[in-house]
């Protein structure tokens, strides 16, 4: 293998120094280009139908293709939004309601949706797909953005969007996770440039060129992060992604901590299972693997501190240095979010002085990284046992006790029911 | 408090951990020297990742 001296050392430069991600920065090339939105949804809202409805309204260039998801179970006002949105394509030609054979879940109905993008690309060509979760608000400028954005570059196969919580003052949970994903969007913006980009394109909405869809082959099935997965699998077929801070989407979060638990199982446990994944390549989830690095290594080194104990104390002088790097960390940590918070647009008085106190953000933060260090033990128990495939009699022992905790092969946030894995399908 | 993480898998683990682990440090006494030099290098390597990514987020933001 040759090794590129200058490209490597510019690589590994864009740790302090970003790579410039656009080479036409006023690119404006939506207009002229032919795009798709395809929007899977299950259980569809009255945002569903708003969205379609903004989207046919706002331009004229959209194709949208939605995904009925139910397998023919939906019921009551589910029902009546499906019945909605097909009287909708049949008085506008752009919408597409398309229904899958049997429930997928969510990456196996985006790619039943890019099957049919593919036939309708033979009579009107297609240049870029945008895939959205199916209660999301947008504006106007979203999708314009997002694509202009992908096209800037060459090397760019994905761009996704600044997200925002739509119910962030329901309650402290919900503002917590509002200044989390504020959060989100920072560490995004400062990974645009660096190695391949920001660590995933999140599934809320993203817009892809057709070709790096093509080239990845799709979502990935067998995994419940497919956005995550996704953005690895782009990175590794050689893709740029990048974050587009202008453009806005909005979202809900959870608003009971079960639901919460659930969904951050999810996250963290199948994040794990795409770095064992794409295992010998490093750069898709590098921020992950230093983030994880750091992590064990300090949990070990704090459970290792009450196992081996000193026969001598330690220099007061060593532990005040500790004390020292550890106090400038926090506060450079604590000072930056400070910062930032004028770029959180949704920002009031409660968000500052959440963050101004501290407090509630740090519980919250460690509780959080209490999901992680299950999600450790679960993995390690699924590659142990693989998945049951091994001792199977054990496997449904701990299995069992795992699941008390939240700690499912499962959705986590839309039911409980056990994923044929291969399918996608409820088994 | 921000941090690296899949959409906030690692949350908090670079900053927040640190500081707690070194307060339960603080009060456990005849901490192993090692140990002690190991949780400097792993707090170091993160406040290097951190102001990293600030530098980063300053470029990034006025592009």
């Amino acid at each position: 293998m040759k090794l590129n001296i200058r490209k490597n050392t510019r690589e590994v430069a864009s740790f302090i120094v970003p790579k410039k991600v656009s080479y036409r920065q006023s690119i404006e090339i939506f207009d002229s280009l032919r795009v798709a939105v395809i929007v899977p949804t299950y259980k569809p809202s009255y945002l569903t139908k708003a969205l379609v409805e903004n989207l046919i309204q706002w331009h004229e260039n959209v194709e949208v293709i939605v995904v009925d998801d139910s397998a023919g179970k939906s019921e009551g006002r589910f029902k009546d939004i499906f019945l909605d949105i097909a009287t909708l394509s049949k008085k506008c030609r752009r919408v597409h309601l398309i229904k899958s054979p049997r429930n997928l879940y969510k990456s196996g109905a985006l790619n039943f949706g890019f099957e049919y993008v593919k036939k309708l690309n033979e009579k009107r060509r297609i240049s870029a797909v945008v895939t959205t979760d199916d209660d999301i608000v947008i504006t106007q400028k979203t999708i314009p953005a997002l694509v202009n954005k992908l096209y800037s570059s060459y090397y760019i196969g994905a761009a996704c969007s600044t997200v925002r919580v739509r119910n962030k003052n329901r309650n402290l949970l919900t503002r917590l996770q509002g200044l989390e994903y504020h959060n989100f969007n920072v560490t995004k913006l400062s990974d645009n440039g660096f190695f391949k980009g920001p660590l995933v394109m999140q599934g809320m909405i993203s817009a892809f060129k057709i070709s790096a869809f093509i080239d990845v082959g799709g979502f990935s099935v067998e995994n419940l992060i497919e956005d995550y997965e996704m953005t690895a699998n782009l990175k590794k077929h050689g893709w740029s992604v990048v974050f587009v801070p202008e453009c806005w989407a909005w979202t809900d979060v959870p608003h009971q901590f079960e639901t919460l638990w659930r969904q951050r199982v999810r996250w963290t446990y199948w994040g794990l299972e795409v770095i064992g994944s794409y295992f010998k390549s490093l750069i898709p989830f590098i921020q992950d693997v230093i983030g994880h690095l750091a992590f064990t290594a300090m949990i070990a080194l704090i459970a290792l501190s009450f196992i081996i104990p000193s026969a001598i104390s330690a220099e007061k002088s060593i532990v005040l240095a500790l004390m020292g790097i550890v106090f400038i960390h926090f506060a450079v940590s604590y000072l930056f979010g400070i910062y930032t918070l004028k770029r959180y647009k949704d920002a009031d008085w409660k968000d500052h002085a959440l963050r101004l106190t501290m407090v509630p953000e740090m519980i919250y933060s460690n509780l959080i990284s209490m999901v992680l260090l299950g999600s450790y033990l679960f993995y390690g128990f699924n590659i142990l046992f693989e998945k049951g495939k091994r001792f199977g009699r054990f496997y449904k022992v701990g299995a069992r006790v795992f699941s008390k905790f939240g700690y499912l092969l499962t959705w986590g946030t839309r039911d409980l029911a056990v994923i044929n894995m291969k399918g996608g399908e409820n088994a | 408090m921000n941090d690296y993480g899949t959409g906030g898998a690692v949350l908090g683990a670079a900053t927040v951990l640190p500081a707690t682990g070194a307060v339960a440090l603080w009060f456990a006494d005849k901490t192993n020297l090692t140990i002690i030099y190991g949780l400097m290098a792993v707090s170091l390597f993160s406040l290097l990742i951190s102001l990293a990514m600030i530098v980063r987020y300053v470029q990034n933001s006025r592009r």
